[in-house]
């Protein structure tokens, strides 16, 4: 019994499923309506859950995409203006929009696969001008638009179960069908944890890098198409800001670790719920958005700590 | 020769700088000159602290946070304490480099990455700002008005208070660079931290300061923001952190830990990260001068400069080996 109570608190997804287990169990006995608060959770969680998703592949090769917000901003202005200024199908707008997150995620990944920049720099260039060009695709202002076949995307729901929370299983679970029913997740690791051992043993490294940016930004290409089609509207300046940081978080309490090598794809989706959860919780304790701000700050830091803690004790009794 | 492999910025300014001088009449004077450093001078000052922890292999995402944070209560000590401008500048400075060094302890004696402990930070200051003040507050203090009034002539040319201010905190630091360790110091940690450490370089004394200087600077930035805004505010400094590394880069310092390499003096400078500062500084000026440009364009001219010399270093340090 110790041993396998052991076993379950090494697990690498055990601080985020924790942290989700208390926080959802404050919320049950405090809250009379808990199926509402869990519904809003899996719904405004969506777009952290997506970016979540993309982050962890990246971490696993060692990288860090700190783009993720922008692409978010690029996709929605982009698919604001498509849907204010042509006649495209929401179909199309959706495609357009996702096939330019993905090629600036194949930019980000070839910069650092074949010009050799380190990801935290590679990645910084795209935050940069990535806010500029949503600016420049979308004028300046807010765009509103009122289509409500691009607004299911977020609002709409398919035999009762809502639309986000469908689209977010679909993708964790071919991503997770990707990474661990094929030999990608084995490659993704192998490259972040040596990435010269592996480029010895015969992978080809730059495409493994190529594919890990190229799912990312396309997942955050999505996360922004939802996130417009919540709120029918796309603001350049704000859609995704600081949601690059929520992901990364997310990631590191679902167990992927910052020098890579390790991924965890329930860890992620554990991660961001256990993250919107303390968002949500917070929320409707009737804190602030800036006291959110600040408890999530000591979270993250605790969560750290205490992991940084657990594996110390684990190489000293190993 | 020597000093343009070093400073390839300085060719991108000169270049830039010839560009204006040829389309805008106007552009090539003295004025505009002048203005580049007080108007640079948040992002200056934000930038040579991140150069300090950037060179030490560190990274301080907090920056933009501490700056928004100190920018408030300086305007809470003047308009609500009751404190005196140079007991409130004081106090901000000290809170500043308390951040910093919270956020620089954690990191040492905790062995955590910098990049989560100092993003952890970025929450957790703006949080405290945003509770502090959740709209801008504004300094009527006439001895801050007299403060930010303050400015020296060069003949039809004015550097204003934060200009100073930055002008002041560079010659600082670039004597503490040339009269102390400190800076042989840095260098060796982000080269080699093992070695430096078998060097006999105080490893946690240096790392420490580093990250202290840093608050210092974020809060010294927030200061010259007051001076410019005449008021506090809590959503100011958004992506500042960003564009200090963006600039210290462009500048020609290197990111991230020196893999084992004892990189010395090829990690950058502080000569470097101020032509980076002057060098945004006018690519802001062009595309103002330009026009019909929206501001979106800065910030894509600067993800591109970033880009380019991301791709030159690239391209020199092949060609040296």
């Amino acid at each position: 019994m110790r041993d396998r109570l052991r076993r379950l608190t090494r697990a690498r997804a055990f601080p985020a499923a924790a942290a989700l287990c208390v926080l959802l169990a404050w919320n049950a006995l405090s809250e009379v309506r808990f199926v509402g608060v869990l519904a809003d959770i899996v719904q405004r969680g969506a777009p952290v859950l997506l970016l979540a998703l993309g982050q962890t592949l990246v971490l696993a090769t060692g990288g860090v995409d700190l783009s993720v917000g922008a692409v978010m901003a690029i996709s929605s202005s982009l698919a604001a203006i498509l849907l204010t200024q042509t006649g495209l199908p929401a179909g199309a707008v959706i495609a357009i929009a996702i096939a330019v997150g993905l090629a600036l995620g194949l930019w980000n990944g070839a910069l650092i696969a074949y010009l050799r920049i380190q990801p935290i720099v590679a990645t910084l260039v795209l935050l940069t001008a990535g806010r500029g060009i949503a600016q420049l695709i979308s004028g300046g202002g807010i765009l509103t638009f009122r289509r409500p076949e691009f607004g299911a995307l977020a609002n709409g729901s398919f035999l009762g179960v809502p639309a986000s929370v469908l689209l977010v299983a679909v993708l964790y679970a071919s991503v997770g069908f990707l990474t661990r029913g094929t030999t990608l997740g084995f490659h993704l690791e192998a490259v972040g944890s040596n990435e010269r051992a592996a480029r010895l043993s015969g992978l080809r490294v730059g495409r493994i890098q190529l594919a890990a940016f190229g799912l990312c930004g396309a997942l955050a290409a999505l996360a922004g198409l939802v996130v417009c089609a919540d709120v029918g509207a796309a603001d350049a300046s704000h859609v995704g800001l600081y949601l690059e940081l929520d992901a990364i978080l997310a990631a590191v309490i679902g167990g992927a670790s910052l020098s890579g090598g390790k991924m965890c794809i329930t860890g992620a989706l554990l991660g961001a719920l256990a993250n919107q959860a303390l968002t949500t919780t917070l929320l409707l304790g009737g804190l602030g958005t800036e006291t959110a701000l600040c408890v999530k700050a000591a979270a993250v830091l605790l969560v750290v700590v205490l992991q940084r803690v657990a594996s110390r004790t684990g190489e000293a009794q190993a | 020769m020597k000093i343009l492999r070093r400073y390839p910025a300085l060719i991108a300014l000169v270049l830039l700088v010839a560009l204006g001088a040829v389309l805008y009449p106007g552009f090539l004077s003295a004025r505009v000159a002048v203005d580049l450093f007080s108007d640079g001078a948040v992002l200056g000052i934000a930038a040579l602290g991140a150069t300090c922890v950037l060179i030490c292999g560190g990274l301080d995402l907090s920056i933009g946070s501490v700056m928004a944070g100190s920018s408030v209560l300086l305007a809470v000590l003047l308009e609500r304490a009751g404190f005196g401008p140079v007991a409130a500048v004081l106090s901000v400075l000290a809170a500043g480099a308390a951040c910093g060094l919270a956020q620089g302890a954690c990191i040492h004696f905790l062995s955590l990455p910098p990049f989560l402990v100092t993003l952890a930070g970025m929450f957790l200051f703006r949080g405290i700002a945003l509770s502090a003040a959740e709209e801008s507050i504004a300094i009527h203090a006439p001895v801050w008005g007299t403060l930010s009034g303050l400015e020296i002539h060069f003949g039809p040319a004015v550097l204003r208070a934060p200009g100073l201010l930055f002008v002041v905190a560079f010659s600082m630091l670039a004597l503490v660079a040339r009269r102390s360790a400190l800076f042989r110091h840095l260098h060796a940690l982000g080269g080699d931290e093992r070695a430096a450490f078998l060097l006999g370089v105080p490893v946690c004394r240096t790392r420490l300061i580093a990250y202290a200087l840093s608050g210092f600077c974020a809060s010294l930035s927030g200061v010259a923001f007051a001076l410019t805004a005449s008021a506090g505010s809590s959503v100011s400094g958004a992506g500042l952190e960003l564009e200090a590394i963006a600039a210290a880069v462009v500048g020609g310092v290197a990111l991230g830990p020196g893999r084992g390499r004892w990189s010395g003096k090829s990690r950058g400078g502080l000569g470097g990260v101020l032509l980076g500062v002057l060098l945004f500084g006018v690519i802001a000026d062009l595309i103002l001068f330009q026009g019909t440009l929206s501001a979106g364009w800065t910030r894509v001219a600067m993800g591109a400069m970033l880009l380019a010399f991301l791709a030159l270093e690239r391209l020199l340090s092949k060609h040296s080996k």
